[in-house]
Protein backbone atom coordinates (compact mmCIF):
# COMPACT_ATOMS: atom_id res chain seq x y z
CA UNK A 1 0.00 0.00 0.00
CA UNK A 2 2.40 2.43 0.92
CA UNK A 3 5.08 1.48 -1.73
CA UNK A 4 1.67 2.22 -3.94
CA UNK A 5 1.32 5.98 -2.34
CA UNK A 6 4.63 6.41 -3.19
CA UNK A 7 4.86 5.65 -6.73
CA UNK A 8 1.40 7.81 -6.99
CA UNK A 9 3.24 10.94 -5.00
CA UNK A 10 6.26 10.62 -7.60
CA UNK A 11 4.26 10.13 -10.69
CA UNK A 12 2.15 13.36 -9.33
CA UNK A 13 5.28 15.67 -8.68
CA UNK A 14 6.71 14.36 -12.18
CA UNK A 15 3.09 15.44 -13.44
CA UNK A 16 2.39 18.82 -11.85
CA UNK A 17 4.10 22.13 -12.81
CA UNK A 18 3.94 23.07 -9.26
CA UNK A 19 5.54 21.40 -5.95
CA UNK A 20 3.62 19.57 -3.78
CA UNK A 21 4.31 22.98 -0.85
CA UNK A 22 2.52 25.36 -3.88
CA UNK A 23 -0.26 22.82 -3.79
CA UNK A 24 -0.59 22.74 0.00
CA UNK A 25 -0.62 26.40 0.11
CA UNK A 26 -3.04 26.60 -2.58
CA UNK A 27 -5.59 24.22 -0.79
CA UNK A 28 -5.45 26.29 2.20
CA UNK A 29 -5.94 29.31 0.63
CA UNK A 30 -9.16 27.61 -1.19
CA UNK A 31 -10.30 27.11 2.10
CA UNK A 32 -9.79 30.38 3.00
CA UNK A 33 -11.77 31.36 -0.10
CA UNK A 34 -14.57 29.15 0.86
CA UNK A 35 -14.87 30.47 4.10
CA UNK A 36 -15.02 33.73 2.19
CA UNK A 37 -17.43 32.60 0.32
CA UNK A 38 -19.97 30.87 3.16
CA UNK A 39 -19.34 34.54 5.05
CA UNK A 40 -20.09 36.25 2.40
CA UNK A 41 -23.04 35.15 1.11
CA UNK A 42 -24.81 34.58 4.65
CA UNK A 43 -27.83 36.64 5.00
CA UNK B 1 -11.36 39.27 5.89
CA UNK B 2 -8.66 41.15 7.99
CA UNK B 3 -11.86 43.40 8.64
CA UNK B 4 -13.01 41.40 11.09
CA UNK B 5 -9.51 41.71 13.23
CA UNK B 6 -11.65 45.38 13.86
CA UNK B 7 -13.71 44.01 16.30
CA UNK B 8 -11.08 43.11 18.78
CA UNK B 9 -9.85 47.10 19.11
CA UNK B 10 -10.37 47.02 22.80
CA UNK B 11 -7.69 44.58 22.89
CA UNK B 12 -5.36 46.62 21.40
CA UNK B 13 -6.63 50.02 19.64
CA UNK B 14 -4.96 50.12 15.84
CA UNK B 15 -6.92 47.35 14.78
CA UNK B 16 -10.02 49.75 14.11
CA UNK B 17 -7.94 50.60 11.57
CA UNK B 18 -9.08 48.01 10.20
CA UNK B 19 -12.60 48.80 9.54
CA UNK B 20 -11.92 51.56 7.37
CA UNK B 21 -12.01 50.88 3.79
CA UNK B 22 -9.25 53.25 2.88
CA UNK B 23 -6.56 51.95 4.62
CA UNK B 24 -7.54 47.95 3.69
CA UNK B 25 -7.32 49.47 -0.05
CA UNK B 26 -3.96 50.61 0.68
CA UNK B 27 -3.14 47.07 2.46
CA UNK B 28 -4.93 45.08 -0.59
CA UNK B 29 -2.75 47.33 -3.26
CA UNK B 30 0.94 47.09 -1.25
CA UNK B 31 -0.27 43.23 -0.49
CA UNK B 32 -0.66 42.37 -4.40
CA UNK B 33 2.15 44.21 -5.61
CA UNK B 34 4.20 42.16 -3.51
CA UNK B 35 2.88 39.03 -4.01
CA UNK B 36 3.16 39.98 -7.74
CA UNK B 37 6.93 40.77 -7.15
CA UNK B 38 7.78 37.65 -5.33
CA UNK B 39 6.25 35.67 -7.42
CA UNK B 40 6.36 36.90 -11.06
CA UNK B 41 10.22 35.69 -11.44
CA UNK B 42 9.14 32.52 -10.00
CA UNK B 43 6.18 31.99 -12.86
CA UNK B 44 8.16 33.27 -15.33
CA UNK B 45 10.98 30.62 -14.81
CA UNK B 46 8.70 28.25 -14.25
CA UNK B 47 6.77 29.12 -17.67
CA UNK B 48 10.04 29.50 -19.29
CA UNK B 49 11.04 25.54 -18.21
CA UNK B 50 7.37 24.19 -19.50
CA UNK B 51 7.79 26.12 -22.84
CA UNK B 52 5.19 28.03 -22.33
CA UNK B 53 5.70 30.66 -25.07
CA UNK B 54 4.49 30.42 -28.42
CA UNK B 55 4.82 32.63 -31.95
CA UNK B 56 1.16 33.83 -31.88
CA UNK B 57 2.53 37.28 -31.76
CA UNK B 58 4.19 36.72 -35.24
CA UNK B 59 0.80 35.24 -36.37
CA UNK B 60 -1.18 38.24 -35.36
CA UNK B 61 1.16 40.61 -36.59
CA UNK B 62 1.72 39.35 -39.73
CA UNK B 63 4.31 41.28 -41.65
CA UNK B 64 5.36 42.88 -38.77
CA UNK B 65 6.16 39.07 -37.55
CA UNK B 66 10.25 40.23 -38.39
CA UNK B 67 10.21 42.78 -35.07
CA UNK B 68 8.36 40.59 -32.75
CA UNK B 69 11.19 37.98 -33.14
CA UNK B 70 12.37 38.34 -29.80
CA UNK B 71 8.91 37.50 -28.60
CA UNK B 72 8.54 34.77 -29.84
CA UNK B 73 9.50 32.57 -27.07
CA UNK B 74 8.50 34.89 -24.39
CA UNK B 75 6.46 33.17 -22.14
CA UNK B 76 2.86 33.73 -22.08
CA UNK B 77 0.03 32.53 -19.40
CA UNK B 78 1.32 35.71 -17.41
CA UNK B 79 -2.43 36.31 -16.14
CA UNK B 80 -1.65 33.76 -13.41
CA UNK B 81 0.18 36.26 -11.77
CA UNK B 82 -2.10 39.01 -12.13
CA UNK B 83 -4.83 36.02 -10.47
CA UNK B 84 -2.93 34.79 -7.51
CA UNK B 85 -1.97 38.57 -6.27
CA UNK B 86 -5.49 39.80 -6.80
CA UNK B 87 -6.74 36.85 -5.23
CA UNK B 88 -5.04 36.06 -2.24
CA UNK B 89 -4.73 40.07 -1.91
CA UNK B 90 -8.90 40.49 -2.04
CA UNK B 91 -9.88 37.85 0.17
CA UNK B 92 -7.14 38.63 2.68
CA UNK B 93 -8.19 42.58 2.86
CA UNK B 94 -11.56 42.69 1.46
CA UNK B 95 -14.95 42.16 4.12
CA UNK B 96 -16.85 39.30 2.77
CA UNK B 97 -19.97 40.06 1.39
CA UNK B 98 -22.28 39.08 -1.97
CA UNK B 99 -20.78 41.40 -4.18
CA UNK B 100 -16.96 40.88 -3.26
CA UNK B 101 -17.90 37.15 -3.33
CA UNK B 102 -19.42 37.37 -7.16
CA UNK B 103 -16.73 39.32 -8.17
CA UNK B 104 -14.36 36.86 -6.99
CA UNK B 105 -16.04 34.03 -8.22
CA UNK B 106 -16.10 35.81 -12.07
CA UNK B 107 -12.33 36.58 -11.79
CA UNK B 108 -11.84 33.04 -10.77
CA UNK B 109 -14.07 31.08 -13.43
CA UNK B 110 -12.64 33.21 -16.64
CA UNK B 111 -9.71 32.62 -15.56
CA UNK B 112 -9.81 28.53 -15.59
CA UNK B 113 -10.98 29.05 -19.83
CA UNK B 114 -8.20 31.47 -19.90
CA UNK B 115 -6.07 29.37 -18.66
CA UNK B 116 -6.95 26.23 -20.66
CA UNK B 117 -6.83 28.60 -24.14
CA UNK B 118 -3.63 29.37 -23.32
CA UNK B 119 -2.41 25.80 -22.14
CA UNK B 120 -4.13 24.03 -25.63
CA UNK B 121 -2.32 27.09 -27.59
CA UNK B 122 1.24 26.49 -26.34
CA UNK B 123 1.69 23.43 -24.67
CA UNK B 124 -0.58 20.97 -26.92
CA UNK B 125 0.16 23.35 -29.87
CA UNK B 126 -3.21 23.35 -30.68
CA UNK B 127 -3.50 26.96 -32.66
CA UNK B 128 -7.38 27.44 -32.10
CA UNK B 129 -7.32 26.89 -28.22
CA UNK B 130 -10.77 25.72 -26.37
CA UNK B 131 -13.54 25.29 -28.67
CA UNK B 132 -15.87 28.04 -29.34
CA UNK B 133 -18.66 26.51 -27.42
CA UNK B 134 -16.38 25.55 -24.73
CA UNK B 135 -15.55 29.13 -23.96
CA UNK B 136 -19.00 30.16 -24.81
CA UNK B 137 -19.98 27.98 -22.27
CA UNK B 138 -18.14 29.04 -19.06
CA UNK B 139 -18.70 32.78 -19.88
CA UNK B 140 -22.65 31.99 -19.83
CA UNK B 141 -22.25 29.30 -16.80
CA UNK B 142 -20.10 32.45 -14.78
CA UNK B 143 -22.81 34.72 -15.67
CA UNK B 144 -25.82 32.98 -14.70
CA UNK B 145 -24.09 31.75 -11.62
CA UNK B 146 -23.07 35.25 -10.76
CA UNK B 147 -26.43 37.00 -11.61
CA UNK B 148 -28.12 33.77 -9.59
CA UNK B 149 -26.53 34.87 -6.67
CA UNK B 150 -27.22 38.76 -6.69
CA UNK B 151 -30.30 37.92 -7.43
CA UNK B 152 -31.10 35.74 -4.50
CA UNK B 153 -29.20 37.47 -1.56
CA UNK B 154 -31.44 39.85 0.00
CA UNK B 155 -28.02 42.53 -0.53
CA UNK B 156 -28.26 42.53 -3.51
CA UNK B 157 -32.01 41.43 -5.14
CA UNK B 158 -33.15 44.67 -5.65
CA UNK B 159 -30.21 46.35 -6.03
CA UNK B 160 -28.49 44.61 -9.47
CA UNK B 161 -31.97 45.11 -11.28
CA UNK B 162 -31.50 49.55 -11.57
CA UNK B 163 -30.22 50.15 -14.71
CA UNK B 164 -28.27 53.55 -14.70
CA UNK B 165 -26.94 55.41 -17.12
CA UNK B 166 -23.96 58.56 -16.78
CA UNK B 167 -25.74 62.49 -16.45
CA UNK B 168 -29.00 61.07 -14.69
CA UNK B 169 -30.18 61.29 -11.32
CA UNK B 170 -32.42 58.43 -11.13
CA UNK B 171 -32.87 54.83 -12.45
CA UNK B 172 -33.57 54.67 -16.34
CA UNK B 173 -34.89 50.96 -15.59
CA UNK B 174 -35.72 50.60 -11.73
CA UNK B 175 -36.61 46.74 -12.03
CA UNK B 176 -34.85 45.37 -15.04
CA UNK B 177 -36.61 41.81 -15.85
CA UNK B 178 -33.74 38.93 -15.16
CA UNK B 179 -33.16 38.00 -18.71
CA UNK B 180 -32.53 41.26 -20.24
CA UNK B 181 -30.32 41.93 -17.22
CA UNK B 182 -28.43 38.62 -17.62
CA UNK B 183 -28.03 39.34 -21.47
CA UNK B 184 -26.29 42.62 -20.69
CA UNK B 185 -24.26 41.71 -18.08
CA UNK B 186 -23.15 38.55 -20.44
CA UNK B 187 -22.59 41.13 -23.11
CA UNK B 188 -20.37 43.35 -20.84
CA UNK B 189 -18.62 40.24 -19.59
CA UNK B 190 -17.56 38.73 -23.43
CA UNK B 191 -17.52 42.13 -25.21
CA UNK B 192 -15.14 43.48 -22.49
CA UNK B 193 -12.56 39.97 -22.26
CA UNK B 194 -12.51 40.53 -26.14
CA UNK B 195 -11.80 43.73 -26.55
CA UNK B 196 -8.86 43.33 -23.67
CA UNK B 197 -7.67 40.31 -25.19
CA UNK B 198 -7.46 42.31 -28.83
CA UNK B 199 -5.63 45.13 -26.67
CA UNK B 200 -3.22 42.52 -25.41
CA UNK B 201 -1.26 43.34 -28.37
CA UNK B 202 1.73 45.36 -27.48
CA UNK B 203 4.20 45.30 -24.21
CA UNK B 204 2.26 46.46 -21.27
CA UNK B 205 -0.53 48.22 -23.71
CA UNK B 206 -3.37 46.57 -22.19
CA UNK B 207 -2.54 45.83 -18.81
CA UNK B 208 -1.36 49.80 -18.45
CA UNK B 209 -5.03 50.38 -19.42
CA UNK B 210 -6.58 48.20 -17.01
CA UNK B 211 -5.04 50.15 -14.35
CA UNK B 212 -6.38 53.43 -15.13
CA UNK B 213 -10.08 51.68 -15.26
CA UNK B 214 -9.42 50.00 -11.63
CA UNK B 215 -8.36 53.04 -10.54
CA UNK B 216 -11.79 54.75 -11.47
CA UNK B 217 -14.19 51.97 -10.83
CA UNK B 218 -12.16 51.87 -6.96
CA UNK B 219 -13.30 55.72 -6.60
CA UNK B 220 -16.84 55.35 -8.28
CA UNK B 221 -16.75 51.82 -5.48
CA UNK B 222 -16.18 53.80 -3.01
CA UNK B 223 -18.96 56.12 -3.76
CA UNK B 224 -21.53 54.02 -4.66
CA UNK B 225 -20.82 52.20 -1.46
CA UNK B 226 -20.91 55.46 0.65
CA UNK B 227 -24.24 57.08 1.47
CA UNK B 228 -23.13 60.43 2.06
CA UNK B 229 -21.39 60.62 -0.71
CA UNK B 230 -23.32 58.97 -3.08
CA UNK B 231 -26.39 61.41 -1.93
CA UNK B 232 -24.05 64.47 -2.80
CA UNK B 233 -23.20 63.22 -6.22
CA UNK B 234 -26.68 62.21 -6.97
CA UNK B 235 -25.60 58.73 -7.98
CA UNK B 236 -27.15 55.38 -7.07
CA UNK B 237 -26.28 53.93 -3.41
CA UNK B 238 -25.31 50.34 -3.08
CA UNK B 239 -24.77 49.38 -0.19
CA UNK B 240 -21.95 47.12 -0.08
CA UNK B 241 -20.39 47.63 -3.05
CA UNK B 242 -17.90 50.05 -0.98
CA UNK B 243 -15.56 46.83 -0.49
CA UNK B 244 -14.98 46.40 -4.35
CA UNK B 245 -12.93 49.21 -4.06
CA UNK B 246 -10.64 46.97 -1.82
CA UNK B 247 -10.85 44.10 -5.05
CA UNK B 248 -9.74 46.89 -7.55
CA UNK B 249 -6.73 48.09 -5.33
CA UNK B 250 -5.70 44.59 -5.13
CA UNK B 251 -6.43 44.89 -9.22
CA UNK B 252 -4.02 47.78 -9.27
CA UNK B 253 -1.17 46.28 -7.14
CA UNK B 254 -1.53 43.15 -8.63
CA UNK B 255 -1.38 45.00 -12.58
CA UNK B 256 1.34 46.86 -11.39
CA UNK B 257 3.39 43.92 -10.24
CA UNK B 258 2.78 42.49 -13.96
CA UNK B 259 3.77 45.70 -15.77
CA UNK B 260 7.24 45.21 -14.05
CA UNK B 261 7.46 42.11 -16.07
CA UNK B 262 5.12 43.00 -19.29
CA UNK B 263 6.96 46.39 -19.54
CA UNK B 264 8.85 46.74 -23.06
CA UNK B 265 11.05 44.38 -23.34
CA UNK B 266 7.99 41.93 -22.07
CA UNK B 267 9.28 39.33 -19.98
CA UNK B 268 5.98 37.51 -19.82
CA UNK B 269 2.34 38.41 -21.60
CA UNK B 270 -0.88 37.71 -19.76
CA UNK B 271 -2.57 35.72 -22.42
CA UNK B 272 -6.24 34.40 -22.47
CA UNK B 273 -5.56 33.42 -18.80
CA UNK B 274 -5.33 37.17 -17.99
CA UNK B 275 -7.36 39.22 -20.38
CA UNK B 276 -10.63 37.19 -20.65
CA UNK B 277 -10.94 37.22 -16.86
CA UNK B 278 -9.93 40.97 -16.20
CA UNK B 279 -12.51 41.74 -18.66
CA UNK B 280 -15.19 39.36 -16.70
CA UNK B 281 -14.36 41.28 -13.76
CA UNK B 282 -14.20 44.96 -15.19
CA UNK B 283 -17.43 43.73 -16.63
CA UNK B 284 -19.72 42.94 -13.74
CA UNK B 285 -17.93 45.08 -11.46
CA UNK B 286 -19.94 48.06 -14.07
CA UNK B 287 -23.18 46.34 -13.07
CA UNK B 288 -22.70 46.06 -9.33
CA UNK B 289 -21.46 49.63 -8.69
CA UNK B 290 -24.54 50.68 -11.28
CA UNK B 291 -22.11 51.84 -14.06
CA UNK B 292 -21.90 49.77 -16.98
CA UNK B 293 -22.30 52.55 -19.39
CA UNK B 294 -19.44 54.50 -17.58
CA UNK B 295 -17.33 51.71 -18.84
CA UNK B 296 -17.88 52.09 -22.11
CA UNK B 297 -16.18 55.59 -21.76
CA UNK B 298 -13.56 54.90 -18.85
CA UNK B 299 -12.69 51.35 -20.80
CA UNK B 300 -12.70 53.83 -23.64
CA UNK B 301 -9.16 52.64 -25.34
CA UNK B 302 -10.56 49.07 -25.17
CA UNK B 303 -13.69 50.21 -27.26
CA UNK B 304 -10.93 51.53 -29.67
CA UNK B 305 -9.61 48.13 -29.94
CA UNK B 306 -12.60 46.57 -30.79
CA UNK B 307 -14.23 48.88 -32.84
CA UNK B 308 -11.18 49.03 -34.98
CA UNK B 309 -11.46 45.30 -35.45
CA UNK B 310 -15.18 45.75 -36.23
CA UNK B 311 -15.22 48.19 -38.69
CA UNK B 312 -12.12 47.03 -40.63
CA UNK B 313 -13.39 43.41 -41.05
CA UNK B 314 -17.28 44.84 -41.63
CA UNK B 315 -15.48 47.44 -44.41
CA UNK B 316 -13.53 45.30 -46.21
CA UNK B 317 -16.70 42.48 -46.20
CA UNK B 318 -19.00 45.57 -47.31
CA UNK B 319 -16.22 46.68 -50.53
CA UNK B 320 -15.96 43.48 -51.74
CA UNK B 321 -19.63 42.46 -51.60
CA UNK B 322 -19.86 46.20 -53.61
CA UNK B 323 -16.82 46.20 -55.86
CA UNK B 324 -15.51 42.49 -55.72
CA UNK B 325 -11.78 43.85 -53.68
CA UNK B 326 -12.11 44.21 -50.61
CA UNK B 327 -10.70 48.15 -48.53
CA UNK B 328 -9.36 48.47 -45.54
CA UNK B 329 -10.41 51.38 -43.15
CA UNK B 330 -6.43 51.15 -41.13
CA UNK B 331 -3.33 49.58 -42.09
CA UNK B 332 -3.72 47.01 -39.73
CA UNK B 333 -6.13 45.93 -36.90
CA UNK B 334 -6.60 46.59 -33.50
CA UNK B 335 -5.50 49.79 -34.03
CA UNK B 336 -2.45 49.80 -32.30
CA UNK B 337 -0.87 48.12 -35.28
CA UNK B 338 -1.90 50.59 -37.47
CA UNK B 339 0.31 53.14 -35.73
CA UNK B 340 3.31 50.72 -35.86
CA UNK B 341 2.75 50.16 -39.36
CA UNK B 342 2.36 54.35 -40.19
CA UNK B 343 6.22 54.24 -38.08
CA UNK B 344 5.50 54.43 -34.41
CA UNK B 345 7.48 52.52 -32.35
CA UNK B 346 6.26 50.03 -29.73
CA UNK B 347 7.15 52.09 -26.71
CA UNK B 348 4.99 54.96 -28.23
CA UNK B 349 1.87 53.48 -29.11
CA UNK B 350 1.89 52.30 -25.86
CA UNK B 351 2.29 55.37 -23.85
CA UNK B 352 0.54 57.77 -25.83
CA UNK B 353 -2.20 54.60 -25.32
CA UNK B 354 -1.58 55.66 -21.50
CA UNK B 355 -2.26 58.92 -22.45
CA UNK B 356 -5.79 58.19 -23.86
CA UNK B 357 -6.47 56.02 -21.12
CA UNK B 358 -5.95 58.74 -18.74
CA UNK B 359 -8.44 61.25 -20.35
CA UNK B 360 -10.94 58.39 -20.56
CA UNK B 361 -10.68 57.91 -17.08
CA UNK B 362 -11.08 61.94 -16.09
CA UNK B 363 -14.12 61.99 -18.51
CA UNK B 364 -15.53 59.15 -16.84
CA UNK B 365 -14.85 60.73 -13.51
CA UNK B 366 -16.53 63.54 -15.12
CA UNK B 367 -19.30 61.72 -14.96
CA UNK B 368 -19.71 61.76 -11.29
CA UNK B 369 -20.33 65.15 -11.09
CA UNK B 370 -22.61 65.67 -14.24
CA UNK B 371 -25.84 65.10 -13.38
Amino acid sequence: MSAMIKALTKQLDASLPFSRTTLLIGALWACAFATFVALGLRH
Amino acid sequence: MLSYLSEFDHVFGPLRLLHYITVRSVGAAITALFIGFVIGPIFIRRFRELKFGHGYIDERTGELGATYFDKKHTPTMGGLIIFVSVFFSAVLWAEPNVWTVVALFVYTALTVPGWRDDYLKVVHKNKDGIKSWEKIAWQTGATVIALGLLLWHPQSAAKIRELWVPFLKTAVIPHMHWSLLLGLIYLWIVGFSNAINLTDGLDGLAVGCTITVALVFGIMAYAAGNSIMAQYLLISYVPGTGELTVVCASLIGACMAFLWYNSHPAEVFMGDTGSLALGGLIGVMAFMIHQPLTLVIVGGVFVMEALSVIFQVGWFKYTRHRTGTGRRLFLMAPIHHHFQKKGWPETKVVLRFWVLSLGFALAGLATLKLR
